[in-house]
């Protein structure tokens, strides 16, 4: 075992451990789809924002800026745009 | 000042966690220690608690839980319960084990159905062996009292950090009254300063973000349970450290806080005995004694952590030694639970006494002077003639053993 | 938008409870901050993104509903810091099934917690089990042909009828309700209940882009209802202009494929009658016998 490791002595008595473990999950790779916005379609109204599971969408200088590490490719902001603005694109992969 | 009232065992339960200033209080009457949940909320409801919130949970499912949660956010929590509310609370036992959470519960002992009872027998305390537990017996509702405040210094101890269960049979001790003498209330807030975790930081006074969930407590899960040995190994010196402390500032004594030795000197033959029956026990001693028999007198107090290293020194040079189990295991590789982990205990001996085990007072069914006199003449009789005529007895059984 | 929660969080792409949490996490630190509360958790589906929150949080098993947060609220009290506020996630399984009784013991000590359900109508986690929140006729692992006794039990009139604060319905379709609710629900003492409703793809066989809007024509078909009862004031929170038939709704569910026209009729009955009870209890109070 390298000097890095955790051994009993060294992880906390209790498994209360900090938040923000996960941002190392690479959800990205779990989406076969990925949305594509049209920034010139988009009226930056907020719903695809409101509506992500993941919180990886915000609203941008122009349109919205999609966090691809993590967006797993549901779909839900493409189907809630209201002006249809957001298209699920095939991953290329 | 200190006073004296004439307690029970389960009033004496109230009044330890009433001195040591329990803080949350989640409790649910069971027969034999129902007099103990009244008592604290007359306590509570009274004003003579005013750092107390009694709460009246709808089961003792809820019970366990809610200390859990109460432990976790800074708070010194008390709760009891007796035989079939112990195991419906049996999943958050664990799991205020596994989570570190130094709370004090006291067990009225009462044999769990089927066969069940309201009298006593020790399964329900024991029950909890595995789970990480601390575990002290009283024999009579002073022991209750000393034990009850005690347990909470040892629990929080940071060395320690594990819950802990002190117990005593119901009705025996939990309704038989004798006068019970409580320490000065100031004197016990010096012996046992505020409650804080080191570790547990949802702890509201140190707001780091932290997050536990049961089923993701895996990971390290053997690391973990070592760590909970580790932590029972210094419990051992932890419950030594303060039975002398307590008897200096109070002038009580149990034994050496793990065990307890009663003319023990140049005895041949040694009952062990837990909780009541010790009191019995020594009377016997007494008599046998001045027939001129070398008998001696173990009383077990602490059962987990078990007091291997005290046990193996205390019977250095004896030749039989009797297990009094109040508890039982049917299917069980010889004997109660008592016999089974002494046998463990002595093992490693190179040299080590013929070790009997006796079951009495299983569901509820008294024990008698002539029960215990009955032990103790057969084990001297071991120790006698160097062979046990048999290893296990059922000493109250109507009908003959096979 | 601060986001509490943030990513990486191991919920299905598409979660209805992933986005309720979002709702309502981020509801929470723009009304009080997340300083100042503490979150119990029991349940994988439903506080699987706690342990990603920039919150204090606490979790025993599933069954424990209820509980470890009145222990975390009573220890709160005890230390003087009342200032802190206790909020629960719960699953339909872990409250409305095996967590019933101490939500139902919580409510009538009126405890003072913000308690969620995160609806998705099954014990999901553990792969789809049928649950009493489970409507009539879906299809789960348990109830394969759909066939099951039992109405989806009432649980925003059985909570109120426990004569507590604040009672409400919710869904994740109509965000700005759910966060309304919310915000009212944190400046009231008491045991406060809100049932968030949240589709599950996974579960309901439903396209992953669409959990949105299957929550959007549960209300309008009445499938599932927005009430809000503040101190026993009665009120429905959404009435459609124009109910839909249900058979809009069923339609996108895999777990609803194998119904028969007499099974949806027998659902639009339900959906129909559902519906007039609420209408006739709009407006009433539901007071305790002694004020």
């Amino acid at each position: 075992m390298s000097s890095r490791t955790p051994t009993w002595r060294s992880i906390p008595i209790t498994n209360l451990g900090t938040t923000k473990t996960t941002v190392l999950n690479k959800t990205g790779d779990w989406r076969t789809f990925r949305p594509e916005v049209d920034v010139d379609k988009c009226i930056q109204c907020g719903t695809c924002v409101t509506y992500c599971p993941e919180g990886v969408i915000k609203i941008a200088d122009m349109g919205v800026e999609i966090d691809y590490y993590f967006c797993k490719g549901c779909g839900v902001c493409a189907n809630e745009c209201p002006v249809k603005a957001i298209e699920m694109v095939k991953e290329e992969k | 000042m200190s006073k004296r009232m004439l307690l029970d065992g389960n009033h004496a339960a109230a009044w330890a966690a009433r001195l040591a200033r329990a803080q949350v209080i989640p409790i649910y009457p069971i027969t034999p220690q129902t007099e103990c949940c009244t008592q604290l909320s007359e306590f509570v409801e009274h004003g003579e608690m005013p750092w107390a919130s009694y709460v009246t949970p709808e089961s003792e499912h809820a019970v366990m839980g809610i200390a859990c949660g109460a432990s976790a956010a800074g708070a010194r929590v008390f709760t009891s319960s007796a035989a079939q509310g112990i195991v419906f609370m049996e999943e958050n036992i664990w799991i205020a084990a596994g989570n570190r959470l130094p709370i004090v519960m006291c067990v009225v002992n009462r044999a769990i159905a089927n066969p069940g009872s309201l009298r006593p027998d020790c399964n329900d305390s024991l029950l909890q062996r595995d789970a990480g537990w601390l575990q002290l017996y009283c024999e009579d509702a002073q022991d209750a009292l000393d034990t009850g405040i005690q347990m909470f210094k040892i629990c929080e101890d940071e060395r320690v950090y594990l819950p802990g269960i002190f117990a005593f049979e119901g009705y025996v001790v939990g309704h038989c009254a004798i006068p019970v003498e409580l320490p000065d209330p100031e004197e016990v807030t010096d012996f046992l300063p505020p409650y804080k975790h080191k570790f547990i930081t949802l702890d509201p006074e140190l707001r780091k973000y932290t997050t536990t969930t049961t089923p993701r407590s895996g990971e390290f899960g053997t690391e973990r349970v070592y760590q909970m040995q580790v932590a029972m190994e210094n419990a051992k010196k932890v419950i030594k450290e303060v039975n002398e402390d307590y008897a200096k500032r109070f002038g009580r004594k149990y034994g050496n806080g793990l065990i307890e030795k009663y003319r023990c000197e140049d005895a041949d033959a040694l009952l062990i005995t837990m909780g009541s029956i010790t009191g019995t026990a020594r009377k016997i001693v007494d008599d046998l004694r001045d027939e001129g028999h070398p008998i001696g007198l173990v009383k077990l107090r602490s059962f987990r952590p078990f007091p291997t290293e005290d046990l193996r020194e205390a019977v250095k040079g004896v030749k039989a030694v009797g297990f009094v189990d109040r508890n039982r295991s049917p299917g069980s590789s010889g004997g109660g639970i008592g016999r089974i982990e002494t046998a463990n205990a002595l093992y490693a001996l190179p040299e080590k006494p013929l070790l009997l085990g006796f079951f009495v007072g299983l569901v509820g069914r008294d024990v008698m002077t002539s029960d215990v006199r009955f032990m103790a003449e057969k084990v001297l009789k071991a120790a006698e003639t160097g062979k046990a005529e048999k290893d296990i007895h059922w000493v109250q059984l109507k009908g003959d053993e096979i | 938008m601060t986001e509490v929660r943030l990513p990486g969080h191991a919920l299905c792409p598409g979660c209805g409870g992933a986005i309720a949490e979002r709702i309502i996490y981020n509801t929470i630190n723009e009304t009080i901050g997340k300083d100042k509360v503490i979150h119990y958790g029991g349940g994988v589906c439903a506080s699987g993104g706690m342990m990603n929150a920039e919150l204090s949080s606490f979790g025993l098993h599933l069954s424990g509903q209820a509980v470890g947060s009145t222990g975390i609220a009573h220890a709160l009290k005890v230390r003087n810091r009342t200032d802190i506020k206790v909020i629960e996630f719960g699953g339909d399984g872990g409250t409305c099934d095996i967590g019933f009784a101490k939500i139902s013991g919580a409510a009538e000590r009126n405890e003072n917690i913000l308690h969620f359900t995160m609806d998705n109508e099954a014990y999901m986690n553990t792969g789809i089990q049928k649950s009493s929140q489970t409507p009539w006729g879906a299809w789960t692992t348990t109830t394969p042909i759909g066939r099951h006794v039992g109405y989806k039990k009432d649980m925003v009139m059985i909570m109120a009828y426990h004569y507590i604060p604040y009672v409400a319905s919710a869904s994740i379709a109509y965000p700005t309700d759910l966060k309304n609710k919310v915000k009212k629900a944190l400046n009231i003492e008491g045991f406060r209940y809100i049932h968030v409703f949240a589709p599950c793809p996974t579960g309901w066989r439903l396209d992953s882009a669409k959990t949105v809007e299957t929550a959007r024509l549960a209300v309008q078909s009445g499938m599932f209802n927005l009430v809000e009862i503040d101190e026993g004031n009665v009120k429905i929170s959404v009435k459609p202009k124009e109910r839909l038939p249900v058979a809009e709704y069923l339609r996108y569910q895999g777990r609803f494929r194998h119904l028969s026209e007499e099974q949806i009729k027998i659902i639009q009955t339900h959906s129909d009658n559902n519906w007039e009870r609420l209408l006739s209890l709009d407006g009433t109070v539901i007071k305790p016998p002694i004020s």
